[in-house]
């Protein structure tokens, strides 16, 4: 022992009570009076011992527990549980104590092993063994928030003096005043600006500083500094930094942490989730196994938030199932935690050493100090199965016993399809089918996906998983099963059926169990009858704009929203008068409003509002795009986009090129090829097998003129891709059809491959085109014959009036009528503009008379195409419109 | 050769009209061709050769052809596309072939 420690302990061992003087302690230890004089003044300018002055001055141990060398610190308890920290623990120790007022430290580590909590922990520590005072202030400051913006930050860090710029109304302290006495916490800090830097490490290395706008005066702050990065400290900056910092903490991942430390910490955070939630919870061993044993690239942060999401899950079952008890089982763990029992082999040995392998169940107490215990639980490992039984009971109960399986397979399918799909949400499903069979049934999926050139829906692989599962046990109890129809399915989809053959196989590897050849007759019909929809609930991105200046933003986004008929677009002023800071507090409130996982897209002036992308970005979690200038076509721009659906980057490209390109943009549109105004569109996977086939199918059995109708084939690989191609061949011309097997956009009119091929879309299609290609001619011999309309202007809406009459009336007009109805009410305006005489209408007022309600409707819907050509549309001119309904229906 | 089109007022086809005559004396043909409400066809159907409905009257084809036939003229509806397209050549060529 050195003689300082010496010195020290026997003031411990005396107790605080006891005091003495240097002569009697140097007596006592036999040790030269000078020597021990000046070891206790070095241990009172630790602050290890407490001083009375006087004559001679009398030394003693501090009051209380707060000691190092006598209680257990935050950090003693934190390394009984973490082997692996210990030299961590050692070295946070080294940096708090070292004298004077402890000494600066980074920390390392991937994201989420917990270098903020080990800052805290540090803090801790020093006010634990009385280094810090109780109340020393523990500051946080994350540098990626003011990246962008060296003003900004160094005015957070150190304040303002008034004045120092608009805006700038009183003197601000900045953080490093409000830590002085404690510790700053800098986190991210490979953040930090160069602007940033050069003040900082004054500050560091002498502990003065300047608010924002002083000149003068020089400050001071006692403050211990603890930074945390990601980053390799070999980076540039870093390598700046390291010159200054003594000590660098390496934080371990959580694998380095090993498996009984990562035990001890999902125990941990389990208990914090007891605490919280206020009582018991139970966590089945596989569980547990789970957690130990899955990929958490994210380390504990990771872990703690899908324990978090375990607990939650278990809760909500809790509750709704009124159970006694709140137990944790693989079901409700994430599927991608669920993946970690598969590496549990891997693991075995090591696992049954910390976990043990008598037990079932583990239990953690809500009490803060609660511990955990491993405890047999009898009626826990039974109930997965149970509630599958259950589910197939339920299943077998609503049409799937096996007599009725001998009528219609086709129908019964369908139904159990979709029936599944209706009654079981996803979430249950995930629970009642063990994981092994999910698993398997992935595995199935992609290799059917792959041969089938087509994506299965989320509904066949649960129904798929459902099926499987209830065919096992049926087997397992020795039932049959049977498919009457098996050589029916056979011949009439022979490429799914050899497909289901493959499957049937890989099924019999996997459980072990000889299938019938019914099975693959099953299947099959999976795999035919999933009418999947590709489409997903579109996200729209949000649309900002913040300008400085009042009513700025807000005018612009007005004129928008008014012309765009929306309240789409939003905008936030900032008065000059006014703090950036609460500006961003209102931005990130509005943020979080229109923001959604599509992102957002922010419009702004200048100055530091340029940075609020992204601490936007990282506070709420959402792709954000700023465009660094803004007009009021800007703000239009976007915003139409937006609404359309657009992708960010999509809009954000466009908006951008608007200012660029405005002028060249006319030249270019007329040098423009031809495009056919009209267009199909038939998609598969490859967008070159079935597509381009449909196509040339398509070309050869339609009428159609090629100058007016193109057919496009289209790439389904990447979904995102199809839709997003989709949009841009919608915005160039009229799509009138999509063939796919998957529905792209419900808007659009849709058939599947299957009706095209055995020619029963054909009659539909040929059809619309016949409509829409005259339509088209239309317009140019209207264009050509009308006097005193333009014909393609009074065409559109002429049809978009008979539209709305159709729809008011349900009663869509037949092709000839249509035609004949659009040509006649486009006349009728040309030949009222012109001002010649209406034809009268024979026996007027009977028919009126019997027909009143038709006619106010017919006469209110025509309002519009009166009021814009400035025409009196008469009595009889209605009564001669109305028969076209009146007729449509009794054809000859 | 008298040509009579009708339509629910006369109107649309009276356009249909001008392409017809002028398809008919590209083809050095004395045509008369007129257009006339439904109600106004009975008196002047002595005068047609040929009686052609737009396609939104089709549902008068069989009260039509009833007049038609007493009178040996034939009737028949325009093709729809012919029509909406204003194809005067087309249906010029349609009603020669009906009056074969």
């Amino acid at each position: 022992m050195k003689r300082l420690d010496l010195i020290f302990q026997t003031l411990i061992d005396a107790g605080p009570d006891k005091k003495v003087s240097a002569s009697e302690l140097a007596e006592r230890l036999g040790l030269s009076r000078a020597n021990v004089s000046s070891d206790l003044n070095r241990l009172w300018k630790e602050g290890r011992v407490e001083k009375e002055e006087g004559r001679p001055t009398l030394f003693f141990a501090k009051q209380g527990n707060d000691s190092l060398y006598l209680a257990e610190t935050s950090l003693d308890r934190l390394a009984k549980t973490n082997k692996s920290l210990i030299t961590r623990i050692e070295q946070a120790k080294a940096a708090v104590l070292y004298p004077p007022r402890g000494m600066h430290c980074l920390i390392l580590g991937e994201t989420g092993v917990g270098k903020s909590w080990f800052a805290g922990m540090i803090h801790e520590f020093a006010v634990d063994i009385g280094r810090l005072d109780k109340h020393a202030p523990f500051v946080i400051f994350n540098c990626a928030d003011y990246a962008n913006n060296p003003q900004l930050l160094i005015s957070q860090l150190f304040g303002v003096k008034k004045g120092a710029y608009t805006g700038a109304e009183m003197d601000r302290k900045g953080l490093v005043e409000k830590a002085d006495g404690g510790i700053l916490f800098l986190d991210e800090v490979h953040r930090l600006p160069a602007e940033g830097q050069e003040i900082f490490f004054t500050f560091m290395d002498k502990g003065i500083f300047r608010r924002v706008g002083e000149t003068e005066m020089e400050r001071t702050a006692h403050v211990q500094i603890v930074m945390a990065t990601t980053e390799n400290p070999e980076s540039s900056l870093l390598k700046t930094f390291m010159r200054r910092i003594p000590m660098v903490i390496k934080l371990p991942s959580l694998v380095e942490r090993g498996l009984e430390e990562r035990f001890s910490i999902t125990m941990e955070i389990f208990q914090e989730e007891a605490f919280r939630l206020g009582r018991e919870i139970q966590i089945s061993a596989n569980a547990v196994q789970a957690f130990l044993c899955y990929h958490c690239p994210n380390n504990i942060g990771q872990l703690k938030t899908d324990i978090q999401l375990t607990c939650a899950s278990a809760y909500a079952e809790f509750i709704s199932l009124k159970k006694n008890q709140l137990h944790v089982s693989v079901q409700d763990l994430p599927h991608h935690v669920k993946q970690g029992l598969l590496l549990v082999k891997d693991h075995k040995q090591e696992l049954d050493e910390i976990i043990g392998t008598e037990h079932n169940c583990f239990v953690v107490q809500p009490s803060k100090e609660g511990i955990w215990i491993g405890r047999e639980t009898g009626d826990t490992t039974d109930s997965v199965y149970e509630k599958i039984e259950q589910k197939i009971y339920e299943l077998q109960n609503l049409g799937v016993s096996e007599e009725e399986l001998e009528f219609d397979i086709e129908n019964y399918f369908t139904t159990f399809i979709k029936g599944v799909h209706q009654r079981v949400n996803k979430g249950d499903m995930a629970r009642i089918i063990d994981p092994f069979i999910i698993h398997l049934v992935e595995e199935i999926v992609r290799f059917a996906e792959a041969k089938l050139e087509k994506i299965l829906s989320q509904k066949v692989i649960f129904g798929l998983a459902l099926h499987i599962q209830t065919s096992k046990e049926r087997l397992a109890q020795g039932k049959q099963i049977v498919n009457p129809q098996i050589n029916h399915v056979r011949i009439k989809y022979k490429k799914e059926f050899a497909v289901a053959l493959e499957c049937v196989r890989m099924i019999e590897e996997a459980i072990l169990m000889d299938l019938p050849i019914g099975e693959a007759g099953y299947l099959t019909m999976f795999f035919v009858l999933d009418d999947v929809s590709m489409e997903e609930e579109r996200e729209t991105i949000g649309v900002l704009v913040i300008t400085h200046g009042s009513g700025g933003a807000t005018a612009m986004v007005d004129v928008t929203n008014r012309l765009l008929v929306t309240q789409y677009a939003r905008a936030i002023d900032l008065p000059l008068e006014e703090d950036s800071m609460s500006v961003l507090e209102k931005a990130l409130k509005v943020a979080r409003e229109i923001g959604s996982k599509a992102g957002l897209l922010l419009l702004v002036d200048m100055g530091s509002l340029l940075g609020f992308g992204e601490i936007i970005e990282r506070e709420i979690g959402i792709p954000v795009k700023v465009i660094p200038m803004v007009s009021t076509p800007h703000v239009i721009e976007a915003t139409r986009k937006a609404m359309l659906g657009h992708s960010l980057e999509d809009v954000y490209r466009d908006v951008v090129g608007i200012s660029l390109y405005q002028r060249e943009e006319q030249p270019k549109e007329q040098v423009q090829k031809h495009v056919p105004a009209l267009t199909i569109v038939a998609a598969c996977l490859s967008g070159e097998g079935s597509a381009l086939f449909l196509k040339k199918l398509l070309e050869s059995r339609l009428r159609y003129d090629d100058n007016l109708l193109e057919f496009v084939p289209l790439q389904l690989i990447d979904k995102a891709q199809a839709r997003s191609q989709l949009r841009k061949i919608k915005e160039e011309r009229k799509i009138l059809f999509v063939v796919s097997n998957y529905i792209l956009d419900r808007e659009l009119r849709h058939h599947s491959m299957d009706d095209v091929l055995n020619g029963e879309a054909m009659a539909d299609i040929q059809q619309v085109i016949d409509l829409e290609e005259a339509y088209l001619k239309m317009q140019e011999s209207l264009g050509e014959h009308l006097q005193m309309v333009e014909g393609q202007d009074i065409l559109a809406d002429v049809r978009m009036c008979v539209g709305r009459m159709e729809e008011r009336l349900n009663n869509y007009l037949v092709f000839d009528t249509r035609i004949g109805a659009y040509l006649h009410i486009c006349c009728l305006v040309d030949r009222l503009k012109a001002g010649v005489q209406s034809v009268a209408y024979i026996q007027k007022e009977s028919f009126l008379q019997e027909n009143r309600k038709l006619y106010s409707l017919i006469r209110h819907e025509l309002l519009p195409l009166e009021e814009k050509y400035e025409v009196a549309i008469s009595e009889d001119d209605v009564c001669f419109i109305m028969n076209f309904f009146i007729h449509n229906k009794t054809l000859a | 050769m008298n040509i009579l089109l009708c339509c629910a007022a006369g109107m649309s086809t009276s356009l249909l009209v001008q392409k017809m005559e002028e398809a008919a004396r590209e083809k050095g043909l004395d045509a008369k061709i007129w257009a006339v409400s439904a109600d106004e066809v009975k008196n002047h159907i002595d005068q047609a050769a040929v009686l052609l409905l737009g396609p939104q009257v089709r549902y008068k084809l069989t009260e039509m052809k009833k007049e038609g036939a007493s009178r040996g003229i034939p009737v028949d509806v325009i093709s729809t596309v012919d029509y909406g397209t204003l194809n005067g050549k087309n249906v010029l060529e349609f009603a020669l072939r009906l009056k074969q």
